[in-house]
């Protein structure tokens, strides 16, 4: 049993205000959001920050369901993931982990490399570009999602990739909500 | 054209479309699984409603929260709705957002960046 107190500290200690692990589906999304829309107004999130983090929370986790690989994984098969919302100081964070396919990880790398060199005024005009026509020509594809949890966040995005094995590998992403947002 | 009335879901919004009235309505929260399948059937609608419009219409968003993928799908009903306007008729987006909530403010700023349709961005109190 000492190790569900060994939990607790470990939570405690990494500042992590809830956790998810496991398949998603939209009904678990739903309450994952008003879960966190509960936590966060219990926390007396100011409104603007508390908006950014929800709409973070809806990007990242629809993508998981939409776009990420679905497996087996013991008793579950589906979209796994791993979501953890914490607050360190005055910045809330999240942390999203997902499977990918080997092959993605290339693309993705880069289009989150190019993405982290934008301050947010860019981030915004690419933003309203996809928005406006669907694709964005210059350096590389950006999907509408990241550029709003860039938008949102007012951050960079901290990634990285766990390795699997031969064709799968654990995508770990944090987004910090800043300060200014 | 018959009037379309479609309660809210937890992930999909009310919507209240009276054309007799000329007066179209999106209001709570958007977050639809499938976007296309939910404003495919409601872009044709407007689009069969654009070829004869009344003399004023309005298109009225009031909005909590909204996934990328239903933006996409406002920005497609705006531009038919600019059709209208560019036409010579009277069309007009009315963008409420509650008070506290900068980013739906932002939101609809960035649809009027976006289109000719005059877009009027209104605060309100929401308790």
């Amino acid at each position: 049993m000492a190790s569900v107190f060994d939990q607790y500290q470990m939570m405690r200690t990494h500042h992590l205000i809830f956790g998810y692990r496991g398949t998603l589906t939209n009904d678990l999304i739903t309450s994952l959001l008003q879960l966190s829309d509960s936590k966060l107004k219990e926390l007396k999130t100011p409104f603007r920050k508390k908006k950014s983090i929800i709409n973070i929370l809806i990007e990242c986790l629809q993508n998981i369901l939409y776009h990420s690989e679905s497996f087996h994984d013991g008793l579950f098969s589906g979209h796994h993931c791993l979501f953890l919302l914490g607050k360190r100081e005055s910045d809330y964070f999240i942390q999203i982990g997902n499977f990918i396919d080997n092959t993605q990880m290339t693309d993705l790398q880069s289009k989150l490399d190019y993405l982290n060199t934008l301050d947010s005024k860019q981030i915004h005009k690419m933003y309203l570009e996809v928005l406006e026509n669907g694709i964005i020509s210059d350096k590389g594809g950006a999907g509408l999602g990241i550029l709003r949890v860039m938008k949102d966040s007012g951050s960079k995005i901290q990634y990285a990739f766990q390795s699997i094995d031969k064709t799968r590998s654990f995508y770990c992403m944090e987004i910090v909500i800043s300060e200014q947002v | 054209m018959e009037n379309i009335e479609i309660e809210p879901t937890a992930t999909t919004p009310k919507i209240s479309f009276r054309p007799g009235d000329g007066y179209f309505e999106i209001s709570g929260k958007s977050l639809p699984e499938n976007s296309f399948e939910f404003y495919k059937p409601l872009l044709d609608y407007i689009e069969a409603y654009a070829e004869r419009p009344e003399t004023e219409t309005s298109l009225v968003f009031k909005l909590q929260y909204f996934n990328t993928s239903s933006t996409s799908h406002f920005l497609r009903m705006i531009k038919k709705f600019e059709k209208i306007f560019t036409d010579g008729k009277d069309a007009k987006v009315h963008w409420y957002y509650d008070e506290d909530d900068e980013d739906m403010k932002e939101a609809g700023e960035d649809f009027k960046v976006l289109s000719k349709l005059p877009i009027d961005i209104i605060g309100t109190q929401v308790d």
